[in-house]
């Protein structure tokens, strides 16, 4: 089957890729102006804002595509990114001074309103559904 | 008066996530008049975006107009994305969330066009 429109995931995954879009290209385009402003005022926090831009990246193109191998690839994006707001979260309290600036996922994303923090927990819960890798499956080329 | 402007639009924008969450709720796709008020701020951060740049021009604040030409893109680009101008009764209840959330996301981007003003 060729691709189409109509290869494009329904319901809650047409609303999981268009928030991860926007946080991909929020978080990116803030860590380029940052990195190429100041990197060496916040290295660490700069670099995993740009981490983090990746990672929202490949998961909206996977919601985006859906596929076998779309599934895996967001599964493992998905839970990449939920440790990382975990692991940056905790560390960006307990050590404050490796994160002169902030991060998408520092203090786990208050920022953000924690959407960080909550987008993984909800993408996987969606993601781990049978229907749902399913669908993907069904939406294979 | 342009920061009032702004921050009516956050206002509108957030009303309009409330009411795109509502039709959400009670499982229905976008209606008619959630559509037009949709167009219709979407009109509203066009006359906006012309006015902050017109702003941006007569102050002379070129050291940080690179992230708010950024901001501006994104206020204007979101809305017609993901309102699927032409989709017709291919819309489903998640459309109504989806723009919700976008509502919700481009008045934080609003937000932060006024905190560089």
């Amino acid at each position: 089957m060729s691709r189409s429109r109509d290869a494009t995931l329904d319901g809650p995954g047409r609303l999981l890729a268009v928030v991860y879009a926007i946080f991909a290209v929020s978080a990116g385009a803030r860590s380029a102006f940052q990195i190429a402003s100041d990197f060496s005022l916040a290295p660490l926090a700069y670099s995993l804002s740009a981490f983090s831009a990746a990672i929202y990246l490949v998961a909206a193109l996977c919601f985006w595509w859906p596929s076998d191998r779309s599934w895996s690839l967001a599964v493992g994006a998905l839970v990449v990114e939920l440790a990382g707001v975990i692991a940056v979260g905790a560390l960006s309290l307990a050590r404050e001074d490796l994160f002169p600036d902030q991060t998408v996922w520092s203090e786990f994303g208050i920022g953000y309103a924690f959407v960080p923090l909550a987008l993984p927990i909800a993408g996987l819960l969606w993601l781990l559904r049978s229907g749902t890798r399913r669908e993907f499956s069904a939406r294979n080329d | 008066m342009l920061a009032a402007f702004g921050i009516t639009i956050v206002i509108v924008l957030v009303g309009l996530a409330v009411w795109g969450l509502g039709l959400f709720a009670v499982g229905r796709s976008p209606n008619r008049p959630f559509l037009i008020a949709v167009a219709l701020v979407e009109l509203e951060l066009l006359v906006y975006a012309a006015a902050a740049l017109i702003a941006l021009a007569v102050d002379d604040g070129a050291e940080s107009s690179a992230p708010l030409f950024g901001y501006l893109f994104l206020s204007l680009v979101l809305l017609p994305l993901v309102a699927r101008p032409g989709a017709g009764d291919a819309r489903t209840r998640w459309d109504s969330a989806t723009i919700a959330a976008v509502c919700i996301a481009v008045a934080v981007v609003v937000l932060r066009i006024l905190s560089l003003q």
